[in-house]
């Protein structure tokens, strides 16, 4: 979860919101240079390609630019923000705007270990075939609880509000979405 | 700890979640259970190697386009004039879906001027029941995962779609009418919706 505030010399969120409402407008955009990195990454993760996540990250902040003056900080900002980004990304799947959810066949490898033997390197390849594969196949309810927990590292808590889902079925859905992986690896490598 | 204990806990170790004695526990089983301890070996390798997973990073150059794009779209009016009626509106998308719903069924409609028999609706329509269904609009729009961009989307585009599919979702006790108050809806005009809308948003701030 992104903290509200950045750093002791940065007006925190609130601060920003007051400004933009005061018709400053550099309060809102302090907060797209915040959040905009976030936005995209949690985006990039529904969407199939940069040029959708890019779409999804236009839309959201335009509707955060409309939304600001009614935005009732119930809930963080960020979470807020996460919320839209989420929906705006699933509506663009929903929508066939964007042709599929990611395919995990989109994401690159990180550089192997130097030290790796090349049957390592194999294994390694063969594997994280099966880990995208894997993840690929989850449903896609399933699949954004995995990613809000796993890569953005949100608490329950915090997927709970976005959601508006109980912890307890988000915890139940996050450990489904483990257990799926591991089984399908397993197949996968058995074969 | 019995082995069914063990992979129903094991997740959570590397969750984060796991109490220090569940720890313990996991551990203890693992290092005396041979098949529990591949299976704790496996997890560990699938955590690793999606970690070795990752979505390639756009130019650098992306992150300074993004701000002047946005101020672009904000500064061409892509907004509707119902948008900007909308925008302005000081309740929130609920209270405004209750106030219409309440218009649409206390009187029979008639397709020539469906707006004007709504307006009557209004006009008798009692608060607590626009209350009420503003509770039930409230629940529908806060217990489904895209309902936060619904209201967004209702306030910012007057999406005529989206409030259909909220009217459509707003429960069994509003479902004999439908259609026929679906079929009204749907045949308004933009300049029609406005009306309606600011209608309802005035009649709930009387």
């Amino acid at each position: 979860m992104a903290t509200e505030k950045t750093g002791s010399a940065d007006p925190g969120d609130d601060e920003l919101i007051a400004m933009f409402r005061a018709g400053r407008a550099e309060g809102f955009n302090m907060l797209v240079r915040r959040y905009q990195q976030k936005v995209y990454w949690i985006a990039r993760r529904i969407v199939p390609s940069h040029e959708d996540a890019d779409d999804v990250v236009q839309d959201v902040f335009i509707r955060v630019h409309d939304g600001l003056k009614d935005f009732r900080a119930e809930s963080g900002f960020y979470t807020w923000v996460y919320r839209i980004t989420v929906n705006v990304a699933l509506n663009a799947v929903r929508a066939r705007k964007v042709k599929k959810l990611i395919r995990l066949d989109d994401l690159t490898d990180q550089p192997f270990d130097q030290n790796e033997s090349p049957v390592d390197r194999l294994e390694q390849t063969e594997y994280q075939a099966a880990l995208r594969k894997a993840i690929d196949k989850l449903p896609a309810k399933q699949k954004l609880v995995f990613t809000m927990r796993y890569q953005d590292e949100l608490s329950y808590e915090e997927i709970a509000r976005i959601l508006n889902k109980s912890v307890g079925g988000l915890k139940a859905n996050y450990f489904h979405a483990l257990k799926k992986i591991q089984d399908s690896v397993r197949r996968d490598i058995q074969k | 700890m019995t082995c069914a204990e063990f992979r129903h806990t094991v997740y959570t170790l590397f969750d984060g979640e796991a109490a220090p004695d569940e720890t313990r526990a996991v551990e203890e089983h693992a290092a005396s259970c041979a098949s529990c301890r591949a299976l704790l070996a496996e997890i560990r390798q699938m955590f690793a190697g999606m970690k070795g997973l990752r979505l390639p990073e756009p130019a650098h150059a992306y992150w300074g386009s993004i701000l002047p794009r946005i101020h672009e779209a904000v500064g061409s009016g892509r907004r509707t004039s119902l948008g900007d009626i909308l925008v302005h509106a000081v309740l929130p998308a609920s209270a405004t879906l209750a106030a219409l719903i309440i218009g649409m069924f206390l009187l029979p409609l008639q397709h020539q001027a469906p707006v004007d028999e709504i307006s009557e609706g209004l006009r008798g329509a009692q608060a607590e029941d626009i209350q009420l269904l503003e509770e039930q609009f409230s629940f529908t729009l806060s217990s489904d995962p895209l309902s936060p961009v619904d209201a967004v989307d209702l306030r910012a585009n007057g999406d005529r779609d989206q409030i259909l599919s909220i009217f459509r979702s707003s429960g069994p006790a509003l479902s004999s009418v439908e259609d026929e108050h679906m079929r009204a809806f749907e045949g308004m005009s933009d300049a029609e919706l406005g009306r309606l809308f600011d209608l309802a948003d005035n009649t709930i701030r009387q």
